[in-house]
């Protein structure tokens, strides 16, 4: 039932619409009742049944908390598969009752329990700490459930798993190539469900796993951080390229791909204001080289698929691994003449992608662009003015340039959107 | 899908991860069902940071070779694995020798445990050639889950460099922790059930 207030006001309103005759009368009285007429059932027994259940649920843990340490090995396992067997059912039962939705959250317990009896086995039994192995057996069980019953619950989560998985791996100092041994079946599986936020799960996880490894393949052959960025970003810029064809084509997530990709590009230009290091003189900058010397072939190619594309798209997705090869070559220069080099570069990419954003009507594009320009500029204000200025004036005069630039930024933000929101309807 | 094949997706959901999580059991069961068993003295790193609640890292003394001592294989690199032979003829255990190979016999009153090496002290190796190698190996048996409220006890028994940990090895030299020995007793033995 509506609030009384709420009632009162759409009665005073309907008087002065039925005068307008743009509500009829009888109309206005199927609203006021429909506005007086009781809801459907209430939900609050449900909701209290639930808490109920909940709070049950939380005595049952710590009472098996409090006498864990009692309880032979043999009950332990007993309770544990049994806990995770009664997740599996219940989901079963509530499919059976056409609760879908409950159902899947059964079977997102059930994995969640499957990884929980996964640890409190390795701690009965004094298990190696392998942390990575845990998880790999984890997103397995996972994985086969997802399949199994074609769960978007269990898919989503056994994915942030499998990144999971892939990180740890990473971090330990490994090369993960099997990775895509699972990262593959689970790409699949989203697209066979074409679920959105799979597929977007299933990008983020290859973008983690690839740039995860980056590092140690770049240090097994040699590269320095200067051809690592420029191969990377070579790579990516081919991506946002072809995703930006495949839009065109009417492909229907290429316009993800293309997002992914262009933040990727940004994020790597932008590093490249870090480097020390210089390209390395051993001759193993051959292959960044080489990619950054294809990509406007590359894009080129691309570019000529598309109708929307154009010279000037193909000369700035070019500029991203030859500005970052270039801020290489003269890293050993000193920090003075990268910064010239490589900040009005940025800067320009970032105009250039702001105008690209608003040709192809892509609002994330758009903001990408002020973003990484308003990053660009702060960054740009810390490390040259800020040396020159006592500790007061510089953040007085710092403050006043973020407002006014904020402000200036914000305005010139709305405009773009609202022309490509009305190019768009 | 339909709902049998949906039913059916649960079975297998069920039976694949319960056979998982019993592989994992009956792995573990098997090596402490081992007839071998030696006894490993820990030595403490750090006694402030060894515990943290009532888990505990363990440290051997055969987590730290050097080459004064025993001979260190010259192809043992970092993350390989090793396999370090142990005379189990006192109460605790000694290395004798290490391989990286699993040895293909063995004497009377040894034994062999399967480790990875964590660390090679290169540096040294680098400047001198004669200089003592050291490495660092760890083992299966790296962490402990004591009983709730027994982590400070454990920790004056490690002070005391008189703690043990009766471990199971199986003929590939895995390990599993079978209990825990203080001055020659055994004070925890853990079940397999």
């Amino acid at each position: 039932m509506w609030p009384q207030s709420y009632a009162k006001r759409v009665a005073a309103d309907l008087e002065t619409w039925i005068s307008n005759g743009w509500v009829s009368t009888d109309n206005s009285k199927a609203i006021l009742t429909s506005l007086n007429k009781e809801d459907a059932p209430s939900k609050l027994p449900v909701v209290i049944t639930v808490l109920g259940a909940v709070l049950i649920g939380f005595s049952a843990m710590a009472f098996v908390a409090a006498n864990w340490a009692e309880m032979s090995k043999g009950l332990r396992l007993g309770l544990l598969a049994i806990t995770m067997w009664s997740a599996y059912g219940a989901a079963a039962f509530l499919h059976l009752r056409n609760h879908a939705a409950f159902s899947d959250a059964a079977l997102l317990i059930g994995v969640a329990l499957f990884g929980a009896n996964i640890m409190l086995i390795g701690q009965m039994y004094h298990l190696p700490s392998d942390f990575s192995a845990g998880l790999l057996a984890w997103s397995l069980g996972g994985l086969v459930t997802a399949w199994a019953v074609q769960s978007r619950a269990a898919l989503a989560a056994t994915q942030l798993l499998i990144m999971g998985w892939a990180m740890s791996v990473i971090f330990e100092g490994d090369l993960h190539l099997s990775h895509l041994l699972l990262w593959a079946p689970a790409a699949l599986l989203a697209y066979r469900l074409d679920w959105t936020p799979a597929k977007h799960l299933a990008l983020i996880g290859l973008f983690v796993w690839l740039l995860g490894n980056a590092p140690t393949v770049a240090e097994n052959i040699g590269w320095n951080p200067p051809e690592l960025l420029t191969f990377l970003t070579a790579l990516f810029v081919v991506l946002w390229a072809g995703g930006t064809v495949a839009e065109d084509k009417g492909q229907p997530f290429a316009r993800a791909l293309q997002g992914y990709a262009a933040f990727i590009v940004i994020v790597m230009f932008w590093l490249s204001h870090l480097l020390e290091e210089g390209i390395s003189p051993n001759g193993a900058y051959l292959i960044p080289l080489i990619a950054a010397g294809l990509t406007p072939i590359a894009t080129f190619l691309l570019a000529r698929k598309s109708r929307t594309i154009g010279l000037h798209d193909v000369i700035a997705w070019s500029l991203f691994p030859a500005g970052i090869f270039a801020t290489g070559v003269i890293a050993n220069l000193g920090t003075t003449e990268q910064l010239m080099i490589i900040a009005p570069l940025f800067l320009g990419l970032c105009v250039w992608l702001v105008t690209f954003g608003t040709r192809r009507h892509n609002r994330f594009l758009i903001n990408l662009g002020f973003a990484a320009f308003g990053c660009e500029a702060l960054y740009l204000y810390l490390e040259t003015f800020g040396t020159l200025l006592d500790t007061a004036a510089f953040f007085a005069i710092g403050g006043i340039l973020l407002i006014a630039g904020g402000f200036v930024w914000e305005r010139l933000r709305r405009r773009a959107t609202t022309i490509q929101a009305e190019a768009t309807s | 899908m339909s709902t049998t094949r949906i039913l059916i997706g649960i079975a297998i959901a069920v039976l694949f991860q319960t056979a998982l999580l019993g592989h994992m059991v009956w792995t573990q069961i098997t090596l402490l069902s081992s007839p071998t068993e030696v006894v490993l003295k820990t030595i403490p790193i750090d006694p402030h940071d060894l515990f943290r609640g009532d888990y505990v890292i363990l440290n051997y003394e055969i987590s730290t070779f050097d080459n004064d001592k025993i001979n260190i294989p010259d192809t043992l690199r970092q993350g390989d694995n090793v396999f370090v032979v142990l005379d189990t003829s006192e109460t605790f255990a000694t290395p004798v020798e290490m391989f990286p190979e699993a040895p293909i016999s063995l004497a009377e009153n040894q034994a062999v445990i399967l480790g990875e090496v964590s660390w090679v002290n290169l540096y040294q190796q680098e400047i001198c050639d004669d200089c003592t190698k050291i490495i660092g190996v760890t083992y299966q048996i790296d962490s402990y889950f004591v009983p709730e409220g027994t982590g400070t006890d454990l920790e004056k028994y490690r002070d005391e460099r008189a703690l043990g940990v009766i471990v199971a090895l199986n003929d590939e030299g895995d390990s599993a922790i079978k209990g825990l020995m203080i001055d020659g007793e055994k004070i925890y033995d853990e079940p397999l059930f």
